[in-house]
């Protein structure tokens, strides 16, 4: 995972684990979990809506609760890694976009000249190099976003507002302001869509649940992971035992980055275009998302799964408010809500467990 | 069991047919107007006077037609926010949608999946691209938008005393009502009026703020602009700001799709010369009655044109009622028995 091999990794361990509840029933660990927490808050929100309209807890309505914030659920699991190094990325949603208009320049010049086909019918060669393009510009923002915040010290936040205007600037730029549309089918109908309807669009959620898994694993058991949460408890003590803080947030905002530029291939294969002004609230919904799944924006602290789930509870209001036809400006009022009761009653537990212990 | 009794009623022929063939038999047979037909209307943004319109034109016509209506849609006008809402609203599978894409592409894939779960769609406004024609929406419901960027043309070529430079600021490519305006008007200055210059066309996003910048930095490039054409509301809005900014209410022309409220008090302060208004209510009217047309087994009217009006200070007062209503003030539905404008009229 790492080529870091001098720094003694189990040093780095303790920092990584959230104070120690004390040794108990596995039911107590369970009910003390966060992620339990935000699972049941997004199960009674599911049947509150399912008692209103039975229709939200249909397949169709779940596969494009995920399909459609396939986005959203790929960068949040990014967004994890650096926030737990105390860290911020607001440029998401443009790195998405850039990344998303750089792939389908690709495809595009390997499509046929007439516009009205597009690059339709381009076969997979293409597809594969446009979309390692767009994966390759995604990467290199996160990497020079890494390297601003870890060798010139420029804050997090100033870093990744310049880098969210150069990369929609560049976009524009790109584009001449307008969306490119006929992507591949390939991409569109193969992965986004596949299949007849009824059985369509597994694909995305099975890539969507693929990269919770494996983030999931690299945070929780990985070298890579101990050192996420050890920077971001304390970089000074992290430095100490050996880390090399710097080398490892410029992999932390690169990891940002490609997940942005698959957010973004995601996005492309859902919708076909590259909706270039359609991302600009993205890394606020995706922190938001974070913050409802236990993730702390002091660093140290949050899970992938966690992270997963508290995004899906923004998804599954947006959706529910539209099925049990409730005026669309509500879903904002909750969402705000949602976000502030439950990163109150996250704190208030921590205290709890901790006076406990 | 209700049901089986009605089936008893019917002759001998429907019977067998509905012993065959279950339940699909008997409601075909049921008289329409028992039921009770739910339709929602998916705007391109619910930030938008013209949409606030629409939706209170159709609501007035579903509640005449005893419809239950769900108004729904995106703030921002942008597919990668509508898709989401349309997927929902298919799930919650109203009997009929009318809908305002926001792509004439992106929402194909989306509008399909509606049409194949079985929901009556109708395009008000915006279409995707061969939506009527591809069997995926019934009806689509706009205005002439080529003419209203002709009338434009028209009307702004003749402030401008046919010299001069001109500029489109339009929201975004690959929307179907406002790259038909930008067309019309395009064509007719083309055509007719040799002497003014148009610039290359500016994008805005659908974002007031940024009109206001574009309409800034173009003045500045080009300070012999003496006429603009803001293609929708928000870029009004930002063009009219815009163009106070720059001290030049009156010297550059403005010519504003849509008319909003506030439109009034620029007509006469001057930072705008005319306004076409369209007619959203009337076109969420004709919505859901080719809805309720399509879901009673009545003729479907395949494309229906509403009209444009240009307004301006001289016409203000006599042309009051096409300033748009986003509170529902002075809206009411109209009578079924309509006979819907068409293209040719």
């Amino acid at each position: 995972m790492t080529v870091d091999r001098a720094a003694p990794a189990d040093l780095a361990a303790p920092a990584a684990r959230p104070p120690e509840a004390p040794r108990s029933a596995w039911w107590m660990r369970v009910v003390m979990n966060n992620v339990f927490w935000v699972l049941v808050i997004l199960v009674l929100i599911s049947l509150g809506f399912t008692l209103i309209n039975g229709a939200f807890l249909s397949p169709y309505n779940i596969r494009s609760l995920i399909t459609d914030n396939a986005y959203v659920l790929v960068m949040a699991v990014g967004m994890v890694f650096v926030l737990c190094t105390a860290g911020l990325d607001l440029s998401v949603g443009s790195v998405l976009v850039l990344s998303g208009v750089v792939s389908a320049k690709v495809f595009l010049a390997f499509g046929s000249s007439n516009p009205a086909t597009g690059a339709d019918a381009i076969g997979w060669g293409p597809v594969v190099i446009g979309m390692a393009a767009g994966l390759a510009v995604g990467t290199a923002f996160g990497v020079i976003n890494g390297a601003l915040i870890a060798y010139a010290k420029v804050p997090p936040f100033i870093t990744t507002l310049g880098s969210f205007g150069a990369a929609l600037g560049i976009a524009y730029l790109l584009t001449n302001g307008s969306d490119l549309s006929n992507m591949p089918n390939l991409l569109t109908v193969d992965i986004g869509s596949g299949g007849p309807f009824g059985a369509a669009e597994i694909w995305m959620i099975i890539i969507v649940l693929a990269i919770v898994a494996l983030a999931a694993m690299l945070l929780a058991y990985t070298r890579f992971g101990r050192y996420t949460y050890a920077i971001g408890s304390n970089p000074e003590s992290a430095r100490r035992v050996g880390i090399n803080v710097q080398r490892h947030l410029v992999k932390v905002y690169g990891l940002m980055g490609l997940l942005a530029a698959v957010a973004g291939l995601l996005s492309l294969a859902n919708v076909s275009t590259t909706t270039i002004s359609g991302h600009t609230a993205d890394a606020l919904s995706v922190i938001g998302g974070c913050v409802i799944g236990g993730t702390s924006l002091f660093g140290g602290r949050g899970t992938v799964v966690g992270a997963f789930i508290g995004s899906l509870i923004p998804a599954a209001l947006d959706s529910g408010f539209v099925i049990i036809s409730v005026s669309p400006f509500w879903e904002y009022v909750a969402v705000g809500i949602v976000l502030v009761v439950a990163v109150y009653f996250d704190q208030w537990r921590r205290r709890r467990t901790q006076q406990a212990a | 069991m209700r049901r089986s009794t009605a089936v008893l009623a019917l002759p001998l022929t429907a019977l067998v047919v509905a012993a065959c063939g279950g339940g699909a038999a008997t409601s075909s047979s049921k008289p329409a107007a028992a039921k009770h037909y739910s339709v929602t209307l998916i705007v391109g943004t619910t930030s938008d006077a013209f949409y606030q319109t629409m939706n209170c034109g159709a609501e007035a016509e579903a509640n005449m037609l005893g419809m239950s209506y769900t108004y729904a849609g995106p703030s921002t006008f942008t597919p990668s926010q509508q898709i989401p809402i349309v997927n929902s609203v298919t799930a919650k599978h109203p009997d009929a949608v009318l809908i305002a894409p926001t792509s004439t592409t992106a929402l194909v894939a989306p509008m399909k999946s509606m049409q194949q779960a079985g929901i009556k769609i109708i395009e008000v406004d915006t279409t995707v691209t061969n939506g009527v024609k591809d069997g995926i929406a019934l009806s689509s419901i706009s205005s002439n938008n080529l003419l209203g960027g002709e009338d434009a043309a028209k009307e702004l070529a003749a402030l401008m005393g046919d010299k001069g430079t001109a500029i489109v600021i339009n929201v975004d490519p690959g929307i179907s009502t406002t790259d038909a305006r930008a067309q019309g008007f395009d064509q007719e200055m083309k055509a007719n009026y040799p002497g003014i210059t148009v610039l290359p066309t500016q994008y805005d996003g659908d974002s007031a703020s940024k009109a206001e910048s574009i309409l800034e930095d173009t003045y500045a490039a080009h300070p012999s602009l003496t006429g603009v054409f803001a293609a929708n509301v928000l870029t009004a809005e930002g063009v009219s700001a815009g163009i106070t900014h720059v001290g030049k209410p009156g010297v550059i022309k403005d010519i504003s799709f849509d008319a909003e409220p506030p439109d009034k008090t620029a007509l006469n302060n001057g930072t705008i010369q005319a306004v076409i208004a369209q007619e959203p209510a009337l076109e969420g009217e004709w919505g859901v009655i080719e809805a309720y047309n399509a879901l009673t087994g009545k003729h479907v009217t395949p494309t229906i044109r509403t009209g444009i009006v240009s307004i301006t200070k001289a016409n203000e007062t006599a042309d009051a009622k096409y300033f748009y209503s986003p509170n529902c003030v002075g809206i009411s539905p109209i009578p079924v028995t309509s006979t819907p404008p068409t293209p040719s009229s």
